[in-house]
């Protein structure tokens, strides 16, 4: 079920009708239920996964939080990773593993044929076993305690508006939350429904119109020019931000309907002005994940110079298999390490510093110069997300690069609404405006402000409904 | 104390005020957009021409004018000048009006359902003219836009009744925020294939241009002679008289004619056949000699220049016609 669909249109005021009536432990149940219930919409033999992962770190993070030694907590610990990677590595990454080794095989001069699994990948697979894996990881350092009830903790990680597409929730964000009785706010209504219809106009009007034009440019790379590839390739951009920040959006504001707040995924990467800054801005939940999971353990800033960008690099290229099983997002995670990697060092010869999380940096004449070079330079490695395999990508950069001349006018003069929007919407969150705004609202004004912009997504999305990018991680 | 709605209640009130205000939006768009057909179905352009049509064919009893109705591809909807027709039958006081329902952006397909839907929601017509042009004939021409039968099954104009702008307004404004789409309403509310001579810079980029491709192999394509004949039964069944005309193509040398260039003599010989076996006129206007080179845009397309001419020739075709002539063309295109 995609939330911009009919189907998620009726499902939720179902559950919401259900959650408003019923008393507390009657609302996780329901939630649980509408959890499994969303989940199965695709294919309810996927459940069995979810399931498996939901026993197996809820009994192994009981396990270790009573475990006498240091020894058993560390065995039980490897039995949950072990199990959730191997439900990973093989429902995501087996074909491409085996693809990868025989390739290697072939250039050697060794003829195999191995045998590929025939596997389609479960939906939000590598959301809900990032979130379920950091709850043991917590669990055995000590920084939370296991859930007391089964059934909490399976609605920790089923909850249904993040399950498919994130954000990645910790323990401690979403888990307090679930145990003790909630009073959904009015104000809490109110921000629900904004966020819910600024993520549809993100998704339906923005991504959903801009991939037309995207889609052309890799169906026919050798009809395009270079501007026009050019331009293309900052759609893509503005694409897969507004498809996935979409989708967080609607997932907080759902979310807040039932009075459980979900964290920012989101704030405003592209007003960064650096890649550093932009990644503590993109897709929050996953970056602080890695940043946690990974680079810290791996020895974060604390073993040298050289080290600190290794891991960088390191942490990135997991970032871009954690994207998708495929050469091409390991090379987007190469792209974006480097990057990281040079702006570290840059940092450290002219002793400067970025803001901690997503603060505000200083703005100067030349800060618009910095916010287009780390928009470009992201875009380009985006490149590699939506190209199928390295030569098409070499094919896409060579022609745009060759100044083949002329551009569709047309076309660029009708997608400028849509990019304005985009731009519109993430300078009102950076600078609080849309906040204020919002909040002097009455209920006229509202319902003819958000009732024209419902009206933009009904015709925008009556066409067809194009499921979430994110969803295939 | 002021008491505070309870939080579902919020829900209730700002959902509904929302919805009704988006409904209300959807409602005034669908009723203030000229000619927007109102219909479930993705064939937007060939639902625009519908549209427009029966737009048009509302206006005729009260000018106790009969309509002469255009149907065929984008040949038709820029090789067919209204004004310059309409003109030649007033000089000849044939109580006629044009109306060029050609489907072009490659729909040609499009034209047997969506003439079955402009019968269906009332319009009658005095007579069809449909234009052939030879390439679609040609199974393997590029230009056939290959619909699925979802898109042409079952396609009917909907009455802008209170309950059918709720159900099908958002489906019949999205194309508007289609570039292609909108371009394509843009050129025909306008009839700016027709009537701008010479676009500029702005009209291009607004309008978009068209040039089909050179097709280098050729089939003879039975499909599209079938809807042809259906759309011929058709009429005949409803009292409507009916004819065929050819439209002309650009003269090419030997050197840059492709293969449904070279197969046009034959692909004429099967459609002169369907009009003989109905004793329907057919008009041949791939002839030497009847246009100049500067007549046409394209290959295929008439400037606005040449739509006058074979409009003037097509007027007087249709005026012979209703006075009683069957001509039926021998001659093959050359």
């Amino acid at each position: 079920m995609v939330f911009n669909s009919l189907a998620f249109a009726i499902f939720l005021p179902i559950v919401l009708i259900g959650y408003y009536l019923l008393p507390f432990r009657g609302q996780n149940r329901l939630l649980l239920l509408a959890s499994l219930v969303f989940y199965a919409w695709w294919d309810w033999r996927f459940l069995g996964l979810l399931g498996l992962t939901i026993v197996v770190d809820y009994y192994a993070s009981h396990a270790i939080k009573n475990a006498t030694s240091h020894k058993m907590k560390l065995r039980w610990l490897r039995l949950s990773l072990g199990c959730n990677l191997t439900v990973l590595g093989i429902f995501k990454y087996s074909n491409f593993f085996i693809k990868s080794f025989e390739s290697a095989l072939t250039s050697f001069g060794f003829q195999v044929h191995p045998v590929t699994l025939q596997l389609a990948l479960p939906i939000g697979i590598s959301f809900y076993t990032f979130m379920s894996m950091a709850y043991v990881i917590d669990v055995y350092w000590e920084r939370f305690e296991p859930a007391s009830s089964f059934w909490d903790f399976a609605l920790f990680v089923s909850y249904f508006p993040h399950l498919v597409a994130g954000p990645i929730l910790r323990a401690h964000q979403l888990l307090p939350q679930l145990v003790k009785p909630r009073r959904v706010e009015k104000q809490q209504i109110l921000d629900g429904l904004a966020l819910i219809l600024i993520g549809l106009v993100r998704k339906v009007l923005i991504a959903d119109i801009v991939a037309g034009y995207v889609d052309e440019a890799f169906r026919g790379v050798s009809l395009m020019t270079s501007a026009d590839l050019l331009l293309r390739m900052w759609l893509f951009t503005i694409q897969i931000y507004g498809d996935f920040a979409g989708y967080s959006d609607i997932a907080r504001g759902v979310s807040k309907l039932f009075g459980i707040e979900l964290h920012l995924n989101f704030a405003t990467p592209f007003l960064s002005q650096n890649i550093t800054e932009l990644w503590r801005r993109w897709h929050i939940s996953l970056s602080s994940w890695l940043r946690d999971y990974v680079y810290i353990p791996l020895g974060g800033s604390r073993k040298g110079e050289w080290r600190t960008y290794f891991n960088n690099f390191l942490t990135m290229i997991v970032s871009g298999l954690w994207h998708g099983a495929n050469w091409t997002f390991v090379g987007f995670g190469v792209v974006n390490g480097v990057g990281l990697a040079i702006h570290k060092g840059w940092l450290r010869i002219t002793h400067r510093t970025v803001p901690k999380g997503y603060g505000t940096p200083k703005w100067g004449w030349w800060s618009p110069l910095k916010i287009l070079a780390t928009f470009n330079l992201y875009s380009f490695s985006l490149l590699l997300f939506r190209t199928p395999d390295f030569p098409t990508f070499g094919r896409y950069v060579s022609r745009m690069c060759s100044c083949v001349p002329g551009i569709h006018i047309g076309t660029s003069l009708f997608v400028l609404p849509f990019v304005g929007l985009t731009i519109f919407l993430d300078v009102m969150q950076y600078t609080g405006v849309g906040v204020r705004l919002l909040g002097r609202l009455n209920l006229g004004t509202r319902a003819i402000a958000y009732g024209v912009l419902f009206a933009l997504v009904l015709i925008a999305g009556s066409d067809n409904s194009i499921p979430f990018i994110y969803f295939q991680f | 104390m002021q008491n505070e709605r309870p939080p579902y209640l919020t829900l209730l009130v700002n959902a509904l005020l929302i919805g009704s205000v988006a409904y209300a939006v959807i409602i005034g768009l669908v009723l203030a957009v000229p000619h927007l057909p109102l219909a479930n179905k993705r064939t937007f352009y060939a639902l625009l021409r519908a549209q427009m049509a029966v737009d048009e064919g509302e206006k005729l009893p009260a000018q106790r004018r009969e309509m002469v109705l255009f149907l065929g591809s984008s040949v038709v909807e820029r090789g067919v000048s209204e004004r310059a027709m309409d003109t030649v039958f007033a000089q000849q006081d044939a109580p006629l009006v044009t109306m060029n329902a050609g489907t072009g952006g490659f729909c040609a397909e499009a034209n047997l359902p969506m003439f079955r839907a402009m019968l269906d929601d009332g319009l009658r017509p005095a007579y069809v003219v449909y234009g052939v042009g030879i390439q679609e004939l040609n199974a393997e021409s590029s230009v056939h836009a290959f619909l699925a039968a979802n898109d042409t099954s079952a396609v009917k104009l909907r009455r802008k009744s209170f309950l059918n702008v709720i159900r099908y307004g958002p489906t019949a404004l999205a194309p508007l925020i289609n570039a292609d789409h909108l371009h394509q309403y843009l050129f025909a509310a306008n009839n700016a294939f027709r009537d701008v001579p010479n676009l500029n810079v702005f009209q291009r980029v607004m309008f978009g241009e068209n040039m089909p491709p050179q097709d280098s192999t050729y089939r003879f394509e039975q499909r599209y002679l079938s809807d042809m004949r259906e759309i011929a039964n058709l009429c005949i069944e409803h009292n409507i008289k009916v004819a065929l005309y050819n439209a002309p193509m650009k003269p090419r040398d030997l050197d840059k004619q492709d293969e449904p260039y070279r197969h046009r003599g034959e692909a004429y010989q099967r459609i002169l056949a369907l009009a003989q076996g109905l004793h329907i006129p057919i008009w041949n206007f791939d002839r030497a000699g009847l246009f100049a080179l500067s007549d046409f845009q394209d290959n295929y397309h008439l400037t606005p220049s040449g739509a006058k001419n074979i409009s003037a020739m097509l007027g007087d075709s249709i005026v012979r016609w209703r006075a009683g002539a069957i001509t039926q063309d021998q001659a093959m295109p050359n």
